[in-house]
């Protein structure tokens, strides 16, 4: 059974919608820039931040500005939107979908702005509510209408990785014949200073596989696919953009907060999604690869390339120098990423990239693609190892 | 397709890796209870024990519990089901960054507040490269991991699973759910750690003969009347004497509401059970159902404790029993258990 690409909808630092997105990604225009919206004391802090303010959103979205919604949800139902638009999808049929989201964050942007007055006479208890991951989910349902089933995975920065992943083996199984998969978050205090806590934010631009990377630069961002069989897909008459071929999930199983230097998670997530696919590692034309820039993501998702490919990598490089690392939500970003250099025969360039870390891995910095597209990896990897690869394939 | 439930253990607010919850639960009036936990040294280094919130702690207990029993048969996925998290690493971080700014913050809270912190955890502890996934939707996330696994079980992608649901309550967190009347009397807030060892199509010979069997699965959201009717019937066929309904009943009347336009006429042949007297509310109390379940089936009969209206007070020879959850929020789940 082929699993089919109906609809994508995006949203991050270089702009809403896909045709933005393309714009920035071909232009090499970065989204980072000193904050500007979060309500941080780290005022110098370069982020990839969606470029408006919660009120524009609300407009965007279409609800009053009275109505408690986390940024998650809001940056998730512009993208959801984008996505049912182009499948082609009426309401009426996203009935009988599930959607499947990632989020980590979820309300926590309300949270840490509320939380010390939750516990005084006049709390503000409309934020309680949506604090926590699954209600990002249930707020966007909401907006969006429709949908027989939700859930929200919750694995780091891999999380809508992961959602692709429930959704797919939803369709093989027949449970589903369409999902809506993705994820939401935005960028909130909580998890800026956490990442400074741990030493890993790049004082300047994230400079992915570069010999001076010094870590990542944060990100928001949503993003969200149609997903179905072919044969719904064709019954509906849906344009078909790529097939999802193949898909990995596997523990790095090494420490909460770095990754393997042999990469092993990695190297076995990347494995089975090429075998899955039916691919021998060759057939892979770029990788979208996780490059946070930290010192220590970089060497280890390398050297786990390397197991896989041996001496011939293909093109890889990172995103992340355009919208930032957008957490839970770049597995699905940088899919719609990846899908669009399929569509469009272009490799993303790694942005900031000067010096090789290691002669071996020097990522693209020239977006003409020496051979056509045909098959594209693209890694998410979390925090304790969760890591999951997924590739696209051209129809 | 039958899912097997090999072994299943818990550690809640009844004592930690006992049934004796089955006979004698310890009964709560407070609307706030913690876990009893069990003696952690037998489970992880001084260190860690220092090192790791409760959650995290409690979690490793009960899954490193459940690992010792199966004899070291390869676990081929780790699913995790959590509402909040490690709520207490979160909380600690959160009120440092509110009350004391945005420096002198300590990396641990933060780096064990993300929810996949618990999974991870049991991946790291036990070397484990197999599929590895968290699922955080309120009181669906258990259901959601029991469906992954089964979903991969249905494609013959693993052959064994280890899905466990964990959720911790701080008194500052009992407060806030309190306030949003999700927690409150005369619910018993409480705190959840349950793991489960489950086999599919393809069981190795080494586990232990399974407990029960899950025979179906289905997850909805907001289904009316008529689509949770159809679930029912697909799953169940005719409901006979020998069935039970268990259902999330935790004597909130907005809760409880969900419930009774079901027992009034889908399950009114049926004894419903309930389990939320014995094991309290939070997002992993689902879970609970499902290892209460595994138990009583492996018993065959049911305490009249657990039964809401039954005109014979125990149930003798019970042979399936269904798990029925609808929340306020619009989450449904529906599990068909029964004996292998």
């Amino acid at each position: 059974m082929k699993l089919v690409i109906t609809g994508a909808g995006i949203v991050s630092a270089i702009g809403i919608g896909k045709e933005a997105t393309l714009q920035h990604l071909q232009a090499q225009k970065t989204g980072i820039a000193p904050v500007q919206y979060l309500q941080t004391a780290h005022q110098d802090t370069l982020v990839g931040e969606v470029k408006y303010a919660n009120y524009q959103l609300k407009e965007q979205v279409g609800i009053a500005p009275t109505v408690p919604m986390s940024r998650t949800a809001m940056l998730g139902v512009l993208a959801l939107r984008e996505a049912l638009q182009q499948a082609g999808l009426p309401l009426d049929a996203v009935k009988d979908c599930p959607l499947i989201s990632g989020t980590t964050v979820g309300g926590m942007d309300k949270s840490e702005q509320h939380y010390l007055s939750f516990f005084t006479e006049s709390s503000p208890a409309q934020y309680i509510k949506i604090h926590d991951c699954g209600s990002s989910t249930e707020q966007m349902a909401e907006q969006v209408g429709g949908f027989n089933m939700l859930t929200t995975l919750s694995t780091a920065c891999s999380s809508a990785a992961n959602a692709f992943v429930l959704g797919a083996n939803m369709l093989l199984t027949g449970e589903a014949q369409c999902v809506v998969v993705g994820g939401s978050e935005c960028l909130s205090k909580f998890h800026l200073n956490g990442f400074k806590t741990l030493m890993i934010v790049d004082g300047d631009y994230c400079k992915p596989f570069d010999a001076n990377r010094a870590g990542l630069n944060l990100g928001e961002g949503a993003a969200f696919m149609v997903l179905e069989t072919e044969q719904s897909a064709q019954k509906r008459g849906a344009t078909i953009l790529a097939y999802l071929s193949g898909y990995g999930n596997a523990c790095d199983a090494h420490h909460q907060t770095a990754s393997s230097p042999t990469g092993d998670g990695a190297y076995l997530s990347m494995s089975q999604a090429v075998e899955m696919a039916g691919l021998q590692p060759a057939d892979i034309s770029y990788v979208n690869a996780h490059g946070t820039g930290t010192p220590n993501n970089d060497p280890s998702e390398c050297a786990a390339m390397s197991r896989l490919f041996g001496n011939q990598l293909p093109p890889f490089s990172s995103t992340k120098g355009f919208t930032g690392h957008t957490t839970s939500a770049s597995g699905a970003i940088e899919l719609v990423i990846s899908l669009l250099a399929l569509q469009y025969q272009f490799l993303p360039v790694s942005l900031h990239w000067q010096t090789p870390f290691d002669p071996q891995y020097i990522p693209v910095t020239q977006s003409t693609p020496a051979q056509p597209l045909k098959h594209v990896l693209c890694n998410s990897f979390g925090f304790g190892g969760n890591d999951t690869s997924l590739i696209l394939s051209l129809v | 397709m039958k899912m097997n439930v090999h072994i299943t253990h818990q550690i809640s607010i009844q004592p930690p890796f006992e049934t004796t919850w089955i006979d004698n639960p310890i009964a709560y009036t407070e609307p706030y209870v913690r876990a009893i936990d069990p003696d952690f040294k037998a489970y992880m280094s001084a260190g860690e024990a220092r090192r790791l919130g409760k959650v995290l702690k409690r979690a490793l207990a009960v899954s490193l519990r459940c690992l010792q029993e199966s004899q070291d048969t390869p676990i081929d996925a780790v699913i995790t089901g959590t509402g909040l998290g490690s709520i207490e690493s979160t909380e600690s971080f959160l009120t440092e960054l509110c009350q004391n700014g945005e420096q002198l913050l300590k990396p641990t809270p933060f780096m064990q507040s993300t929810h996949n912190t618990i999974g991870s955890l049991v991946a790291i502890s036990t070397k484990n490269h197999g599929y590895n996934a968290t699922y955080a939707h309120k009181s669906i996330s258990f259901q959601s991991a029991l469906y992954d696994a089964w979903l991969q079980f249905k494609l013959r992608t693993i052959q064994t699973a280890l899905v466990g649901a964990h959720d911790g309550l701080t008194e500052a967190h009992y407060e806030l759910l309190n306030q949003i009347d999700y927690l409150g009397s005369p619910v018993v807030g409480s705190e959840v750690a349950m793991a489960t060892i489950l086999s599919g199509q393809d069981t190795p010979q080494t586990l232990p003969p399974p407990m029960c069997v899950v025979s179906g699965i289905k997850l909805l959201y907001k289904p009316t009347f008529e689509q949770v009717q159809q679930a029912v019937q697909n799953m169940v066929g005719e409901f006979k004497p020998t069935d039970a309904v268990m259902m999330g009943v935790n004597g909130n009347p907005q809760n409880d509401a969900m419930y009774q336009p079901y027992r009034q006429t889908l399950f009114a042949n049926v004894p419903c059970l309930q389990y939320k007297h014995v094991f309290g509310e939070c997002y992993s109390a689902p879970a609970m159902a499902f290892y209460a379940t595994a138990h009583l089936l492996q018993k065959g009969n049911v305490p009249a404790h657990f039964v809401l209206e039954s005109l014979n007070g125990a149930l003798t020879n019970v042979q399936r029993i269904l798990l029925f959850e609808y929340s306020t929020d619009g989450n449904c789940s529906i599990i068909l258990m029964g004996k292998p």
